[in-house]
């Protein structure tokens, strides 16, 4: 670097370098918003098909369950894969907040099970059902405005509160209508909101 | 007159490590099988520069059992912006 030194090149490499590196280290935000927002609509409208086609309310069967449950899992790899592989190795306080991140979303839904499981034994099948749909999208919301109060993202938040929104108005529209809103708002909202995170990084 | 460029971090390797621990965030580290993968460097090569920033003090190593990882001291992080201020000044 000392013979025929340009500092114009040597600034340029600096600079593509550190867009290289942070490229590198960022967790693919479009790639995971995407993989949920996939799982929310299709999940959620076989929820809502299965709902549908009794006359009197019938909670989902095994079927539409288990895909729901199905693509939740896939869209939880994805995450996994693109969390590890971009913070593979990286330490201190970044990496102790994502850690309390993931354990907010892990006892959410702990808890939450809980709470749908009491309101199932105590309550009517219909309340049960409301409960699922709106109180799991309620919870999403809260952790995307969460995550976008701490990783200062303005993306997130106003993800999250629109998520949340989407759970409030899923719960009053009743048991047979609720995963229609959920798969259609809130999965809707997580695609769009994936395009805005993909169009950024490109930016 | 320009201040000479820091000749600890005035080398392709030492500045590629310089700039990759500049851009994680305040109190992380980096681990250094991840420093060696992002940047293809072979173990010896990276850690004959690790030691030269470390030595210097503009980084910090610390070993976990088997695994070792590196930050950038406060003084590295000076030294960095100081760098690439001096190179700006150089183009005039």
């Amino acid at each position: 670097m000392t013979e025929a030194f340009d500092p114009g090149e040597a600034l340029g490499m600096i600079e593509d370098e550190e867009s290289r590196v942070r490229r590198a280290l960022a967790v693919n935000l479009p790639v995971q918003l995407l993989a949920w927002g996939v799982a929310w609509l299709v999940g959620f409208l076989a929820l809502w098909l299965d709902v549908r086609a009794h006359s009197t309310y019938t909670p989902p069967g095994t079927l539409s369950s288990l895909v729901f449950f199905a693509l939740l899992l896939v869209a939880g790899v994805v995450t996994a894969i693109a969390t590890t592989r971009a913070t593979r190795g990286v330490g201190g306080r970044t990496a102790r907040t994502g850690a309390r991140l993931g354990l907010g979303w892990g006892v959410g839904y702990g808890g939450f099970v809980l709470v749908a499981g009491g309101v199932a034994v105590y309550g009517t099948p219909e309340a049960a059902s409301v409960m699922m749909t709106a109180g799991a999208v309620l919870i999403a919301g809260l952790m995307y405005l969460l995550s976008g109060a701490v990783w200062d993202d303005p993306l997130l938040v106003r993800l999250g509160v629109g998520i949340i929104a989407v759970g409030g108005v899923a719960s009053w529209t009743g048991p047979v209508w609720a995963p229609l809103v959920a798969g259609v708002a809130g999965g809707g909202g997580l695609l769009v909101a994936a395009g805005l995170a993909a169009r950024r990084r490109r930016a | 007159m320009l201040d000479p460029l820091d000749p600890v971090i005035h080398a392709p390797v030492r500045l590629r490590i310089m700039v990759t621990l500049a851009a994680l965030g305040p109190g992380d580290d980096l681990s250094f099988s991840r420093l060696q993968s992002l940047h293809q460097l072979t173990a010896g090569n990276l850690i004959t520069h690790l030691r030269k920033l470390e030595d210097a003090g503009y980084v910090l190593t610390r070993k976990q059992g088997r695994a070792t990882s590196a930050r950038l001291t406060e003084e590295g992080r000076v030294a960095f912006t100081t760098y690439r201020r001096t190179l700006r000044s150089m183009l005039g």
